[in-house]
């Protein structure tokens, strides 16, 4: 199905993506190369200039990238339309084997660029730039990704036809079945939600110590367990939260949030998660930097404030997904 | 003019809000136009479920040029080349409307 | 104000006063990217309201319509079908139609005759709901028609009151319009005339033990598919179309309609942001030298770069608002009148649409990613180009 407005889009944003991260992988062939702090010659000038040009280059792709992750999902929303058997995206992901990676992979761009400019942005508050050659190092890294990004996306949208029959989010996601991709109905309603609840105090507790005695190993400690609680929350929402949006005990699904009905809330839950999990784990990717020459107190600066900001998506996750089930809880059923 | 809101005026950023504060007046307007039409559309569409149930009708009616683009779900992927032997289908409104082919929707069963 | 914000509404507001002195190239950018966004977005705007209403108005369409095919085209049905359908189990009804097209030689206008038994059809009764004029006359009367409103103009045009239409003889049948459907089911209605099945039957000159199709209506829908199946098995020259399949259709046609013409629309976006790239390369003099300047009194290519970011973002956001909101106005209020040609093509008979473009966040990121996002890519380059005019180059001029 490559010839319609949704397809066509993703791979517009694909091949820009690529675009814009081959431009910046070039300067920083070149970068490595030639780079030299030291010296005033005429390249060292250039190459210093380049930096800004990846810089920008990589911001606009980490830019697309998210606008792609989100027409990613929205296009499979519009496939299940004229897909037997799908109602949402999940059962268009699901049609071929290519969807849940591809989502999963472009997840992990978004995630992965947007640590290339933070360490871009440490680069930038010394002077002397001594990330440049790790920076331009994890550039080249981030190329087989794009490529990645760009070719399951071909394939998943090569592989739909409007024959292939999948299942709906209902029977995915819901309680009775007993198949693969169940591994979320283990646990029962209160143990998730004890969970749930759980982790975030703990994850707040940990972050509040940290903001007061920074610790190289409470950042790691930190870092980890936002990453295990933005599982544990993609699958809370998924199986318990989800239901309470939609007013339907039995509709579980981490999809339908984003659709006009419930009032696009679910743009807020993920965006509220996503940042959280990404100004969380940051911290892990610059807490080793502390150790060089001229990057303590920077990294020590930008500790405080992603916790900070950190913590701040958390609160507002938080209440953002549980605001219907405590007004159910409350005011009780549709009202 | 007093020589303080002279001066809030010539900062092109002032200028900017204006404007987009007059844009978004003129889409308050759009917009609330768009809810009342769309309010109407949705209050009438039962008017025409019943058409199509007691008809029994099967398509839109946009193009009426030729039978395969007036009734696109009720006609087959080859009625535009079977009028005789060798016949280009030649109407406008079949690069627009003439179902594709897709295998799999057109017939149950096989 | 706190620092960052306050830099960079200096930022913005050192932007606007040097887009504005640049207005003729700035406002030339504006102009084509908005009409790039205009028509992208009116093509998604009219494919979606279509989409929307086929969705919704065919939600009401036969559970199952059985046609038969011979020599690879539709001919008429003969009713002992009906009735071998009728044994299945789970078939409710079965209600034979007749309708065919006929060609107005005076008008030149293609038009659908229906002749169905409304007391068999499902909401048969209500149909004097969709009438703006007129009503449905009793069960069993004969010779009315009841008419689309563009049925209704060439009757009046022709100065008549009878509709008189020719069988296949040449013999002339007339009948008494009895009724005028609402100006809100044209989307289905425009060129329909209704009339009784023993009339129809007359009119095409089709046997008593014939019909051009059947509508089929079961119990229990989920059990549509395989009663479907069932017909299918049972009757190996007949064509079976379920209800879901109406919707399909629709729904994959105008998805690659959709496509398509966004395949067509993609050569203009092409040629503009090759336009976007040229104008933003080009730096002129003045230009260099003001950069220079601004660098000698302290800014740095960051700042710069922010400019060229707002600059960008100014003359986008201006062009995607412009286009997205003519857009609108072009389907919502004149009725997408530059695709009509496209869509009705040679038609005679034009029905009004009365589009409700579906105002959706989808819709609209969908436009930005077709139009601002290249345009973006496309004037990264340029832009950085543009900040990093070493200082000491232009002022040699001066």
């Amino acid at each position: 199905m490559f010839l319609n407005s949704w397809s066509i889009a993703l791979l517009i944003c694909g091949v820009l993506v690529l675009f814009l991260l081959g431009l910046a992988a070039r300067s920083a062939v070149r970068v490595l190369l030639f780079w030299d702090p030291d010296s005033d010659s005429n390249r060292q000038i250039r190459l210093e200039n380049e930096i800004w040009l990846t810089s920008t280059l990589v911001e606009c792709g980490l830019g697309v990238q998210i606008v792609s992750l989100v027409v990613f999902v929205l296009a499979a929303d519009y496939f299940s339309q004229s897909i037997v058997g799908a109602m949402c995206a999940t059962g268009s992901l699901l049609a071929n084997d290519f969807g849940i990676p591809a989502l999963i992979v472009k997840i992990g761009g978004v995630f992965f660029y947007g640590f290339w400019i933070v360490l871009h942005q440490l680069d930038i508050r010394s002077p002397k730039y001594p990330l440049v050659r790790l920076k331009y190092v994890y550039l080249l890294l981030l190329m087989p990704l794009v490529v990645l990004d760009l070719a399951l996306e071909i394939v998943y949208i090569a592989g739909l036809t409007p024959e292939i029959i999948t299942s709906c989010c209902a029977v995915v996601f819901g309680d009775a079945v007993g198949g693969g991709t169940n591994l979320l109905s283990g646990l029962t309603h209160g143990m998730s939600l004890l969970l749930f609840y759980g982790s975030a105090l703990l994850l707040l507790a940990v972050g509040v110590v940290l903001l007061k005695t920074p610790r190289p190993w409470l950042s790691l400690v930190f870092g980890c367990l936002w990453l295990g609680f933005f599982i544990l929350a993609l699958m809370t929402v998924t199986t318990v939260f989800s239901s309470y949006i939609y007013a339907m005990p039995y509709h579980k699904c981490p999809f339908c949030l984003l659709k006009p009905e419930y009032q696009y809330i679910g743009f807020a839950i993920y965006a509220a998660l996503f940042g959280g999990t990404f100004m969380g784990t940051s911290v892990v990717v610059a807490e080793p930097l502390r150790s060089m020459e001229g990057m303590g107190d920077v990294v020590s600066g930008y500790r405080k404030k992603a916790v900070g900001v950190a913590l701040l998506f958390l609160i507002l996750f938080s209440v953002l997904s549980s605001y219907h089930y405590v007004r159910y809880l409350i005011v009780g059923g549709e009202g | 003019m007093s020589p303080v809101s002279d001066k809030v005026l010539r900062r092109p950023l002032h200028v900017l809000v204006l404007l987009l504060a007059c844009l978004a007046a003129v889409h308050a307007v759009l917009y609330s136009h768009y809810r009342h039409r769309l309010a109407e559309y949705e209050a009438r569409s039962d008017l025409r479920q019943i058409a199509t149930a007691a008809l029994g009708l099967s398509d839109l009616c946009i193009a009426t040029e030729a039978r395969y683009t007036r009734h696109p779900a009720a006609s087959d992927a080859v009625v535009p080349f079977m009028d005789h032997p060798g016949a280009i289908e030649h109407f406008p409104t079949g690069s627009f409307w003439a179902p594709p082919i897709p295998g799999g929707i057109r017939e149950v069963g096989k | 104000m706190n620092g960052g914000l306050t830099k960079h509404l200096n930022i913005i507001d050192y932007t606007l006063s040097s887009l504005w002195r640049r207005r003729a190239r700035n406002a030339s950018v504006l102009i084509v990217f908005a009409g790039v966004i205009f028509l992208v977005a009116s093509f998604q705007f009219v494919t979606e309201a279509l989409t929307e209403t086929a969705l919704d108005s065919l939600r009401t369409a036969p559970e199952i319509t059985i046609q038969r095919l011979s020599a690879g085209r539709q001919t008429e049905v003969p009713l002992d079908y009906g009735e071998q359908v009728a044994s299945i189990h789970g078939v409710r009804e079965v209600v034979p139609r007749i309708w065919g097209y006929y060609f107005d030689e005076v008008t030149g206008a293609n038009l659908t005759v229906i002749g169905v038994d409304l007391e068999r059809m499902p909401l048969g009764e209500k149909l004097n709901l969709t009438l703006a004029e007129g009503e449905v006359p009793e069960p069993g009367a004969s010779g009315w028609v009841l008419v689309g409103r563009s049925i209704k103009r060439i009757v009046e045009s022709k100065g008549t009151a009878y509709l008189s239409l020719f069988r296949p003889d040449l013999s002339q049948a007339s009948y008494a319009i009895t009724g005028v459907f609402d100006a809100v089911t044209d989307v289905l209605t425009n060129d329909l005339i209704v009339m009784d099945i023993g009339d129809a039957r007359d009119l095409f000159h089709i046997s008593p033990a014939a019909a051009t199709d059947l509508c089929v209506y079961v119990a229990n829908l989920e059990e549509v598919p395989n009663i479907a199946r069932k017909i299918a098995a049972a009757l190996p020259d007949a064509r079976v179309l379920t209800r879901s399949q109406i919707s399909q259709t629709y729904q994959v046609v105008f998805g690659w309609r959709s496509g398509f013409a966004s395949v067509c629309l993609l050569t203009a976006l092409a040629a503009f942001v090759i336009f976007a790239w040229d104008k933003a390369s080009g730096l002129s003099p003045e230009e260099r030298r003001e950069i220079t300047i601004l660098k000698i009194l302290g800014w740095e290519t960051s700042d710069i770069l922010a400019v060229r970011f707002w600059e960008g973002a100014l003359v986008a956001g201006g062009a995607f608002i412009a286009g997205c909101t003519g857009a609108y106005i072009h389907v919502a209020y004149f009725d997408a009148s530059l695709f009509r040609s496209v869509m009705v093509g040679w038609s005679v008979i034009h029905p009004s649409l009365r589009l409700v473009p579906s105002l959706q966040v989808s819709t609209l990121l969908l436009i930005f990613c077709f139009t601002v996002l290249p345009y973006m890519a496309a004037t990264v380059i340029p832009a950085w180009r543009s900040a990093i005019v070493p200082t000491d180059s232009a002022l040699s001029g001066m």
